[in-house]
């Protein structure tokens, strides 16, 4: 059996450690563009030069020698040839494989702001490449501009301004992480984001980049006329499936790969997983996008399982969940984070260091935000993931733990 | 592979399990603990449940440990022969993802510093701090088998 897997990041590597698990003799190759092993959330922190490009590194050391992985690094696949069961790589190459796994990720979209495709020194943060070219910029610049403030966004920023350079922030909602936190949660970043010096423009519409004589980033002109100054743009307005290389073929695209629950496409021996696939999500039951750390690893595996012939179905593809950490202050959410609809209940406690909201439909948690003190929140997104009836509990509904649910069967493994 | 198992019956809420844990974790003995260092932490709870039912809590070192998986710097593994889920906090980023994917609140911040902090068996001990320090037997370490869920 030969298994080929292209990408290097979470999904594709957690699915080659699968396979080997499974599967002791087989080749498995992977290809990658990526000539290094990095966990992309922690770009801003080689912006910030908190850590170097090998303390990026998320596997162990000696990854690819001990689980006998082929890597061709550097290598860009241009399409996948399905009736022949090939690969053809931009470098001429035919690469064979008898399972294909596309764990490719995704790419900074560049919105169409006038100007931004033909000025200098405007940047995605998306590869190391992005986040070494951001780093040496910044050395030189004294001004820059993030353009969205999502958790990408709000991490370059940070990057940024631990370099000593002056952050502006611009973002069409009316608050910052418009998907991840409410207003009240977000507005305890602002605080201390302005505290720290990076000003955030919310209900901003970027128009149009300015550039110097050489063709250099200036500023941004906002559609209210403003102008914001800045050397540097980081673009964060979102990202988009690497799909090209199956442009040409049946794989069935929507907003990304589409694949069943058990990673399948629909071609046989085609799996996909990570930013790349569009699965059912379980929160929403909808078939979407999933690009969360934690599930790029778990459909790696599933797909990895199927590959290898043991039948396995992704059984939590629970994507409605986040955490942060921004400048001392710590967030973990679930679910819904905010509603207007009479047919929920919202909960809040608040005090000076911490936030919590839980919002409940009868008795069931469906959305929960943990703001300032996280420990414990598990037990929260268990119930919201799993719709755990909560009719007994609802008069104490802070103060849950999993003693309120302890269940432990002869092997001391807990359940719900 | 080791696991805990908590006869929550037996438990009286002494909290010698959370010292033991403590004293273990500032590299020293219950006797010479401080008690009035707020930053002692103990990677075990004992908690009372709504109804009033005591349970000790123990990380579990899952067989398909969520923590490991939603970990995106390599810092936490699950060694394949011990089963052990140990945290390698000089690789850890803070970033909470262990803390959002536990079902049982078993990994939560490090009172010091922005990186998380759990369990790990007492690997290098001969005994489990927890276990050793328990007088009604409320937790006793159990051999299982791998890969059972």
């Amino acid at each position: 059996m030969k298994y080929v897997i292209v990408g290097a990041s979470a999904a594709g590597i957690s699915a080659a450690k699968k396979l080997r698990e499974l599967d002791d003799d087989s080749e498995i190759t992977i290809i990658s563009k990526d000539t290094k092993v990095y966990s992309r959330c922690m770009l801003h922190y080689l912006i910030g030069g908190q850590r170097d490009v090998d303390q990026l590194n998320f596997t162990p050391k000696d990854f690819f020698i001990e689980n006998k992985i082929n890597w061709f690094k550097g290598k860009t696949v241009t399409s996948v040839l399905p009736n022949q069961k090939s690969l053809l790589l931009e470098s001429g190459e035919n690469i064979n494989y008898d399972k294909l796994l596309l764990a490719t990720g995704a790419s900074s979209f560049f919105p169409p702001i006038d100007n931004l495709a033909e000025t200098e020194d405007i940047y995605g943060l998306r590869n190391l490449g992005d986040a070494l070219e951001i780093k040496e910029k910044a050395e030189e610049v004294q001004q820059a501009i993030v353009i969205g403030a999502g958790l990408v966004g709000v991490d370059a920023a940070i990057g940024l301004a631990e370099q000593g350079v002056k952050v502006t922030i611009v973002e069409m909602a009316d608050r910052i992480l418009p998907l991840q936190l409410d207003a009240k949660a977000a507005s305890r970043y602002q605080a201390r984001f302005e505290d720290k010096g990076i000003e955030i423009v919310t209900g901003a519409r970027a128009n149009k980049v300015l550039a110097d004589a050489n063709n250099s980033v200036k500023g941004l002109e906002l559609a209210d006329g403003q102008i914001i100054d800045g050397n540097l743009i980081v673009v964060a307005t979102g990202v988009r499936p690497n799909i090209d290389l199956i442009k040409e073929t049946e794989v069935k695209v929507d907003q990304g790969i589409v694949v069943d629950e058990y990673q399948q496409t629909n071609l046989d021996d085609i799996y996909a997983a990570g930013d790349v696939a569009q699965s059912k999500e379980s929160f929403s039951q909808e078939l979407t996008l999933t690009p969360i750390w934690p599930l790029a690893i778990k459909q790696g595996e599933v797909a990895a399982s199927n590959m290898a012939g043991v039948t396995t179905k992704l059984s939590d593809n629970f994507a409605y969940q986040n955490s942060m950490r921004f400048l001392g202050l710590s967030t973990i959410t679930y679910g819904l984070i905010d509603t207007d609809d009479d047919n929920y209940q919202v909960l809040l406690v608040e005090d000076k260091d911490n936030y919590r909201k839980l919002i409940l439909q009868d008795d069931k948690l469906k959305g929960a935000i943990f703001q300032g003190e996280i420990d414990g929140s598990g037990v929260y997104g268990r119930l919201v993931k799993d719709e755990i009836g909560l009719s007994d509990k609802l008069d104490n509904l802070f103060n849950l733990s999993y003693a309120d649910f302890f269940k432990e069967n002869k092997d001391g493994v807990f359940s719900y | 592979m080791k696991r805990i198992y908590i006869d929550r019956q037996l438990c009286e809420a002494c909290k010698g399990c959370t010292l033991a844990c403590m004293a273990k974790s500032n590299n020293t003995d219950i006797d010479s603990l401080n008690l009035s260092d707020t930053t002692n932490q103990s990677a075990n709870l004992v908690e009372q449940s709504n109804q009033g039912e005591l349970s000790p809590l123990f990380c579990r070192h899952c067989d398909h440990p969520e923590c490991v998986e939603a970990c995106m710097s390599g810092a936490l593994t699950k060694d394949q022969e011990s089963g052990i889920v140990s945290l390698d906090q000089d690789r850890c980023a803070g970033c909470w993802m262990c803390v959002m994917s536990c079902s049982y609140g078993m990994i939560k911040q490090d009172t010091k510093s922005n990186v998380a902090f759990k369990c790990d068996l007492c690997k290098d001990r001969e005994e489990s701090a927890c276990i050793e320090n328990c007088p009604t037997g409320a937790i006793q370490l159990i051999e299982v088998e791998e890969g059972r869920v």
